[in-house]
């Protein structure tokens, strides 16, 4: 597996974040951040059930996770992370991994609006918008 | 004169074991490191004999200083007694030290092997991707 294909919310500011975050970091396998509802990955996947409401990975092979799944295969895509994605994998940990993004993704509406605020931060998302457009998700 | 034929023994008997560990460690840690370096051998070696250097200057400097004391031996059971004491401290401090090796060996063979290793969890699904 050489690159994974993540899938998420792009009118969430924190997973915006979270998904500039997997970005930035040395990463193990290539990254590619797509938002789920966009053309690229209807075209990329067609036959994916885009419908629930879960961050999704779909590695380049096709192999899909989703939830807490997708969240460890992010870590195990990032070199610094990797450890961390093993550990929360594992029986111990693994249920408490899958109950802290369960909540996070039922509250990443009320986070993303502790984020939303500044000039810049407005700008980036003009900016981010024009890229959703690309991807038609613009209102008519 | 006693005791400066003690010190004399304590530190053969000492340097002995040390040198015997660390052969040891060398000769067995070789194709651990071997692999951990994922089949790199210069790596390998070159890892082994900084490991085994650190080994030596730990365990004689430990030795070194461990070596004075202030009892005065007037007879042979003194003297066996102090020898005892002395290299029972110094083999404790092989043991501790030969497991810390082993702790750092396992430690970069697990992170060689992480780097290499397919996801941790296994997939929900497959998908049809589109090029």
């Amino acid at each position: 597996m050489d690159r994974i294909y993540v899938l998420y919310d792009p009118v969430c500011e924190v997973c915006r974040r979270c998904m500039q975050f997997l970005r930035d970091e040395p990463k193990l396998v290539s990254i590619e951040g797509l938002p789920r509802d966009g053309l690229t990955a209807a075209r990329l996947f067609p036959d994916l059930d885009r419908s629930a409401d879960d961050l999704v990975v779909v590695s380049g092979e096709g192999a899909v996770y989703s939830g807490a799944d997708a969240f460890i295969v992010c870590l195990w895509a990032l070199r610094d992370y990797r450890g961390w994605a093993d550990r929360l994998s594992r029986p111990t940990l693994r249920p408490l991994a899958r109950r802290a993004l369960e909540s996070f993704s039922r509250h990443r509406g009320v986070l993303s609006g502790f984020l939303r605020g500044s000039d810049e931060e407005l700008r980036d998302r003009l900016q981010a918008s024009e890229e959703l457009c690309d991807d038609g998700l613009c209102a008519p | 004169m006693a005791k400066p034929v003690t010190y004399f023994v304590y530190l053969i008997i000492s340097i002995a074991l040390t040198a015997w560990v660390a052969r040891t460690l060398h000769r067995s840690g070789r194709p651990f490191l071997v692999e951990a370096f994922a089949g790199n051998q210069e790596i390998a070696d070159s890892v082994n004999s900084l490991l085994v250097v650190g080994f030596y200057l730990v365990n004689i400097g430990y030795v070194a200083l461990a070596m004075k004391t202030g009892a005065s031996l007037t007879d042979l059971a003194q003297c066996v007694e102090l020898l005892a004491s002395k290299i029972g401290r110094v083999l404790l401090v092989l043991g501790g030290m030969h497991f810390f090796n082993l702790y750092v060996f396992a430690r970069i063979r697990r992170s060689t092997q992480l780097t290499t290793a397919p996801p941790p969890v296994r997939p929900a699904s497959f998908t049809k991707v589109s090029a």
